[in-house]
């Protein structure tokens, strides 16, 4: 039988039969694939260490006709904590359900898979309380949208391009889910169907208001280095508004609430 | 389906529903039926019907019930002052089986699962909580699965039950009798560490 091998996160395992698992895997280069871990869910199977959510493995795999399996797995970060703690776990599963679909139609991207990465291990060093969640997930969102090229506008008009700098004053800016960001005063006028906070038929709010600073904050977080943007200071209304900005954007591309979303919610009260 | 008769085609049909039965495992049953004596068919169709009218959820623990409350509910030699809580009616069963328990239970119907959405909503926590609120249990022994899923239901359990005071356990987890060192992952060999207990 051919095999191969593989580099990969475990994004999800879900029961399959008696005693299977099937595992979907990111890996690095190939990108996404799903294999067939057998007896995993037995407790003596070796492989049941190994085969759990959000471990980074390397993987042996034989190919078989309709799926793949796995024949051997080693470790090479467990992340453990990210399944011993209530909010590291919401927290994960919100990344890995954001990657799964993102990830769903592109070519096998590295750069989505060294991000997610970074920001496992910056969640299981992470102190786990909402604030340093938000934080992080703020900035995965932010980098993930962009190497997927779903990046919200934040430097100019999403609707006529203007730069933001020659229409942004000191107050607050009107970010639009529909328009795919920032929307200048002229052009969120003539809108159709604007209405401020979960008016209008669309799903979500039509249009979320930003700070000056807040706006500022995420055009900074979208292009920085995890380094960069772990030692950056949130402040609640920043995190509380870019939530919501971004939650919308998200909901508007995928066209659908993440699962995961509520599981998070409930942790994060 | 139609080579068969009528009735041969339906009892088919009909062990087609049951988890893990395709068509040959469901025409192999069936043909077994027809081999059978008429009296152990008849004892076969009321089993199933009895156990389909007459058993249902204990009121008080959610384990599965031909009285209200259970069996176990109901037993005065049990201690009701300690509750285990189990995922399912059949992991209550095999914590029975193991005959060191002599407390009550309180089964969910399910776990929490954050990849799939299956939220705190779904599983049967008000009724925990009124439960405990209720007065009398000193101890909660939280069994669920050692798997991603029932750790965060555990997790979760004893976040909500914290604020009431009372004794809140984790069956240990570890090295499972029969099993090898050298092939013990290491997130179970650091747990069984924790675990260890003096000789
Ligand atoms: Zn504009
Ligand atoms: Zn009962």
């Amino acid at each position: 039988m051919p095999s191969y091998k593989a580099d990969g996160i475990i994004l999800k395992a879900r029961d399959f039969g008696e005693s299977d698992r099937i595992l979907t895997i990111l890996d690095r280069s190939l990108g996404k694939l799903e294999a067939v871990a057998k007896g995993t869910r037995r407790t003596q199977s070796v492989l049941r260490g190994p085969c759990q959510p959000f471990s980074h493995n390397l993987f042996f795999l034989w190919q078989g006709r309709t799926l793949d399996g796995v024949s051997e797995c080693e470790i090479v970060e467990s992340f453990a904590p990210l399944r011993d703690d209530l909010l590291k776990l919401a927290a994960a599963s919100y990344m890995v359900e954001l990657v799964d679909d993102i990830a769903r139609d592109q070519d096998p991207n590295p750069d989505i898979f060294d991000l997610t990465l970074e920001h496992f291990r910056r969640l299981e060093a992470a102190e786990p309380t909402p604030a340093n969640v938000n934080h992080i997930l703020r900035s995965f969102d932010l980098r993930l949208l962009g190497l997927a090229g779903f990046s919200p506008s934040l430097d100019a008009c999403a609707t006529c391009g203007q730069p933001v700098g020659l229409w942004a004053g000191v107050g607050a800016v009107a970010f639009s889910p529909v328009a795919g960001g920032v929307v200048c005063p002229a052009c969120r006028a003539v809108s159709a169907g604007d209405g401020e906070e979960g008016q209008g038929d669309t799903p979500g709010p039509v249009v979320i208001l930003l700070a000056a600073g807040t706006l500022a904050t995420m055009r900074h977080l979208a292009t920085a280095t995890t380094e960069q943007a772990r030692i950056l200071r949130l402040t609640p209304r920043a995190a509380k508004e870019m939530e919501r900005a971004l939650r919308a954007h998200i909901l508007y591309h995928l066209d659908r609430q993440l699962k995961s979303l509520d599981f998070l919610d409930s942790v994060l009260e | 389906m139609s080579h068969y008769p009528d009735a041969l085609a339906r009892l088919v049909q009909e062990f087609m529903r049951l988890p893990g039965i395709g068509p040959k495992t469901a025409q192999r049953l069936a043909f077994f039926v027809l081999r059978m004596e008429e009296r152990d068919v008849l004892a076969l169709a009321s089993a199933l019907a009895d156990a389909k009218r007459k058993i249902q959820r204990c009121q008080v623990c959610y384990n599965l019930a031909d009285a209200q409350p259970c069996r176990i509910c109901s037993d005065p030699r049990r201690d009701s002052s300690i509750l285990c809580v189990v995922e399912e009616a059949n992991d209550l069963i095999a914590m029975e089986k193991t005959r060191t328990y002599a407390g009550l239970y309180h089964v969910l119907e399910g776990c929490l699962s954050p990849l799939e959405g299956i939220g705190p909503e779904t599983l049967r926590l008000p009724e925990l909580l009124k439960r405990v609120k209720a007065g009398g249990t000193k101890e909660v022994i939280l069994a669920t699965n050692p798997t991603v899923e029932g750790e965060a239901t555990a997790m979760y359990v004893a976040r909500l039950l914290k604020p009431l005071g009372l004794k809140v356990t984790r069956i240990a987890r570890g090295i499972p009798v029969g099993g090898d060192l050298e092939y013990t992952d290491e997130a179970t060999l650091a747990r069984a560490l924790e675990g260890r207990r003096d000789m």
